[in-house]
């Protein structure tokens, strides 16, 4: 059994803002909002601006067992659900698929009773499915920077084969504290040596030395294409295509050859349009990661519409990218006008449809990518609805 | 230390409300809607933040129609039984506890405080 999927819902909380008005107009200028971090001023970061979980979710005392990406999450899925216009009849049976980072804050404590809560990955699941009502089929993935992608991915074959009418799907992640900060600085993957922040990720650029931290959360509704149509849902596209796939290589740097990316990225295309199709790349502004994009996008797609890489634009949500450049590019989709690659002025290749500045399009498909430490990749084929 | 003043931003805090809407006279678990959960939280916060010994069955009234269920089953006085059970807690409050009883769980926020003043009487 394969039934159509098709998203009707969008909640996001990003640092361009959490509705459609604000996001675009940020997308319209030159750069994404980058500051220098507040715990390492070397290291460019792109925060939620004045974040409130209960602005979005109202009292929520389990708020005390979640990281700040977790309630990024929560705030997103709850934003999804008002978006879509589903209510509890609708999400009963709902399933949910949340791809999420670890918690690099907790630590056994003297002064809590329950601190076990804040190591355990699913705490924001159940928290989720307590406020929203949702009780069916579900997964929380942990797979670096694809589990998003990944947790659609999931939520849509969950929906495909008719296990859920209904599954909210996407994640939510924040790397700006200390931790997180040392932990990228670490290992060797953030830009540095920049002028101005907004300059800091350069995806795609020869003169590239590493990504931006951002955060945020994006959470979709998902529902069989049957079941939207009965409730006379607005339709924002379709999914059609999911994948994933492991490096096996390195626990943090991706494989050169691109292999089991590319396996990936071909079992995607396989359910795409060639015309009119535009990537929303991983794009990490890392030497290494858009080395090997790079090659896999010349070798399955040169002939793109056009490739977009917002890390540019927001950094790198980690766990979030994924969910979050889907919702960007979805935007896009519906105003018909995408963003330039900020910062990319000398292009790492030639052969590759980089977008160097704002244009006019109509993709007839998306293809998000998202390449993860660990060489988890996953992705997602996605036809506007039109 | 001013022990309301600590007891309310405790349960503020892990209940996420508002310390001007707590006085000692709030219940905690029919009003400010604490389940079992944040009680165990609200017992370590107390046990660390006072610096006190915490026994959750006894902050928390957690016995109570036990008690009384056995006092009437041993033909014993429910205001005697109480009173042995809360030593913190005075006799007027134990009587209204006795009255307010059908209406629900009769915790509030001054029984918490007792007990941290009676726990910070014992520790000194």
């Amino acid at each position: 059994m394969s039934r159509r999927v098709v998203i009707t819902g969008s909640g996001f909380v990003l640092p361009l803002g959490n509705n459609r008005p604000d996001v675009l107009s940020a997308l319209l200028e030159s750069h994404g909002p980058f500051l220098r971090s507040e715990v390492d001023p070397h290291v460019a970061v792109c925060p939620v601006p004045d974040f409130d979980l209960k602005s979005h979710v109202g009292r929520c005392k389990n708020a005390r067992y979640l990281t700040r990406g977790q309630q990024l999450c929560l705030a997103a899925a709850v934003r999804a659900v008002d978006d879509a216009g589903l209510d509890g009849r609708n999400l009963d049976r709902a399933g949910l698929f949340l791809g999420l980072g670890p918690n690099l804050q907790a630590s056994p404590r003297d002064d809590r009773a329950l601190w076990l809560l804040d190591y355990l990955p699913n705490t924001v699941t159940s928290v989720m499915a307590e406020i929203l009502g949702a009780h069916g089929e579900n997964l929380t993935i942990l797979t670096a920077c694809a589990a998003s992608t990944q947790a659609l991915g999931q939520a849509y074959r969950t929906v495909a084969s008719g296990l859920a009418d209904v599954a909210l799907a996407g994640g939510g992640d924040s790397r700006l504290s200390f931790e997180g900060v040392r932990a990228y600085k670490q290992a060797g993957v953030l830009a540095s040596g920049f002028e101005r922040p907004e300059l800091a990720c350069r995806p795609f650029d020869r003169a590239r030395c590493g990504f931006a931290i951002g955060e945020g959360g994006a959470v979709f509704a998902l529902e069989s294409l049957e079941h939207a149509e009965g409730r006379g849902a607005r339709i924002l596209a379709e999914i059609v295509s999911a994948s994933s796939s492991l490096d096996g290589f390195s626990l943090t740097g991706p494989d050169p050859s691109g292999m089991a990316a590319s396996m990936a990225v071909q079992s995607c295309l396989e359910y795409l349009p060639s015309d009119g199709l535009c990537v929303l790349a991983h794009g990490t502004g890392t030497v290494l990661n858009d080395a090997m994009e790079g090659e896999i996008l010349a070798a399955t797609v040169p002939h793109a519409l056009a490739i977009i890489a917002f890390k540019s634009r927001i950094g790198h949500l980690a766990a979030a990218c994924g969910s979050a450049e889907l919702a960007l590019g979805l935007i896009c989709v519906a105003q018909g006008q995408f963003p330039g690659i900020a910062g990319l002025e000398n292009p790492c290749r030639e052969d590759l449809p980089l977008l160097r500045e704002r244009t006019l399009l109509r993709p007839g498909s998306l293809l998000l990518q998202s390449f993860g430490f660990g060489g988890q990749n996953a992705c997602l084929g996605v036809r506007p609805w039109i | 230390m001013n022990l309301f003043a600590t007891i309310s931003s405790i349960l503020a805090e892990i209940l996420d409300l508002d310390p001007a809407d707590i006085t000692p006279e709030t219940y905690v678990i029919r009003t400010l809607e604490a389940e079992s959960i944040d009680l165990l939280e609200i017992g370590v916060a107390m046990q660390h933040r006072l610096d006190i010994a915490v026994d959750d069955d006894l902050l928390f009234l957690k016995n109570v129609r036990m008690i009384l269920n056995r006092a009437q089953h041993d033909g014993a006085d429910a205001l005697k039984a109480l009173r042995s059970a809360y030593p913190h807690l005075s006799e007027d409050r134990l009587r209204e506890i006795l009255s307010d009883l059908p209406a629900g769980p009769v915790l509030r926020v001054g029984d918490l405080v007792a007990y941290a003043l009676a726990a910070n009487r014992a520790g000194s």
